[in-house]
């Protein structure tokens, strides 16, 4: 074990090509997924605590279901539409990170709306009294909702970042794991743990654990914020 | 300024139904009634801030209208900025300061609002209230969260808006000897229904309907 270790660290330090492919290709992913999902979340989030519709409970219930939505089902339902007998074939997506970002995106958006809503559901209707009793308008109401959930939004963008860079399931499914084109962490770690190249999978392990260990921080960092701006 | 078939139900309970209810510009009203009998229901239908059931709204015969609500937000920024947000007229940042002078929060202006105190995130938004520049002032309990001698400088502010504006304040208290303090007029109200309505001095000392009686008998020390 102590070897592996070693070797894993000796990897990190030489700039093994690979490696740095892998990490560059997870990164590229990581951020559009999370930016995506943080793009169609929060306004989502924010239309179904500023609005009241019927079905609108409905639409939470199913969007917390999508919550836990297994990764493995997504990256199938993913496959098959982007697969020769889907319906976005023509897209040519299959065994692409562009696919791989629209997989996750699906994983990720629920999460990053039902924070949003929850958050909001929280403030709004005080603020909402306050600002409909000033006679403000939507536009500075808008803005200053975002103002007071700026810390919240950026939280729940290192969210999705995590639960993006720690997927295995969508991505190995939809991406297929071409070393230099879709490799990322997670499905590189299983490969070469099925190849019996421990060093090279604990390398990445280590690489992805330092990542998580910087997000979970500045979320953990953020988290006060939000609390300690309450 | 007048109030017509104003009605407010929750699932099968009557929160508000006004067949009439009449404001004369320039006085100053003060809703009174237990917990319950639907003052705030009917100061948010008329700020607008709940829908009623027929969409009816009050009609303020063109005058702008302002609405401090019970539980007011200190937003994410200075007791200030806080003051000044929707402020209207000239020399706003002057009064705001004046204002909260008054009120003894000058100290907090730099501070971040939503770390006040209830009593001090209350005279902040009466602060910000009074800057509004509306003819009509809707007020939910404006100083049940004030200290005494702080209630008694809000009096004079509200009093004081109200004498050189020429605005209209309508005003939810628990507290009839604010009411008589204050009010040209008092509303009494119960289970959602105006119970009598009249000046003062007269519905204090002589009310009309046997249950205001027994409910200024209740709170008779207080007067």
């Amino acid at each position: 074990m102590q070897n592996i270790f070693v070797k894993a660290i000796e990897l990190i330090a030489s700039h093994d090509p690979e490696l740095i492919s892998i990490v560059k290709i997870t990164l590229r992913m990581c951020f559009s997924s999370s930016l995506v999902a943080l793009l169609l979340g929060v306004p989502f989030g924010a239309f179904l605590a500023l609005t009241r519709f019927p079905g609108r409970r409905a639409i939470i219930v199913l969007n917390r279901t999508l919550m836990s939505m297994p990764p493995v089902v997504c990256g199938l339902i993913c496959y098959i539409m982007f697969s020769g007998v889907g319906s976005l074939r023509a897209l040519e997506l299959l065994y692409t990170v562009t696919g791989m970002v629209i997989a996750q995106v699906i994983l990720i958006t629920p999460i990053v709306a039902a924070n949003t809503e929850t958050f909001l559901s929280g403030i709004v209707p005080e603020l909402r009294e306050t600002t409909k009793g000033m006679g403000l308008g939507f536009g500075k109401t808008l803005g200053l909702t975002i103002l007071e959930s700026k810390y919240q939004i950026v939280s729940t963008y290192l969210v999705g970042f995590a639960r993006s860079i720690a997927e295995v399931g969508a991505v190995s499914m939809v991406g297929g794991a071409i070393v230099y084109k879709t490799n990322v962490m997670t499905t590189a770690i299983m490969n070469y743990t099925s190849r019996g190249n421990f060093s090279k999978a604990m390398a990445i392990g280590i690489i992805l654990m330092t990542l998580s260990l910087i997000v979970n921080i500045i979320v953990h960092l953020m988290s006060e914020r939000v609390v300690d701006d309450r | 300024m007048k109030i017509t078939n104003m009605k407010k139900t929750y699932g099968t309970k009557v929160a508000l139904d006004i067949d009439e209810l009449e404001f004369e510009d320039g006085k100053i009203y003060a809703i009174v009634g237990a917990n319950g009998s639907g003052k705030s229901t009917l100061i948010r239908a008329m700020a607008g801030t709940i829908k009623t059931d027929d969409g009816r709204k009050a009609d303020f015969g063109g005058k702008t209208h302002c609405y401090m609500p019970q539980k007011n937000h200190a937003f994410k920024m200075s007791t200030e900025k806080n003051v000044l947000l929707g402020a209207k007229g000239e020399d706003a940042k002057g009064k705001a300061s004046a204002l909260m002078k008054e009120l003894k929060i000058d100290s907090l202006a730099k501070a971040k609002a939503h770390r006040l105190s209830g009593g001090e995130t209350a005279k902040m938004a009466l602060c910000r209230t009074m800057l509004s520049g509306a003819q009509v002032l809707l007020l939910d309990e404006p100083t049940a969260a004030m200290d005494v001698e702080s209630t008694l400088l809000a009096e004079d502010i509200i009093r004081r808006y109200n004498k050189d504006n020429g605005a209209t304040i309508i005003l939810i208290t628990h507290s009839l000897s604010q009411a008589k303090r204050l009010a040209d007029e008092i509303i009494f109200m119960k289970d959602g229904k105006i119970l009598e309505k009249g000046e003062t001095g007269k519905i204090l000392s002589n009310p009309e309907k046997a249950e205001t009686k027994e409910f200024l008998e209740f709170f008779s020390s207080e007067i």
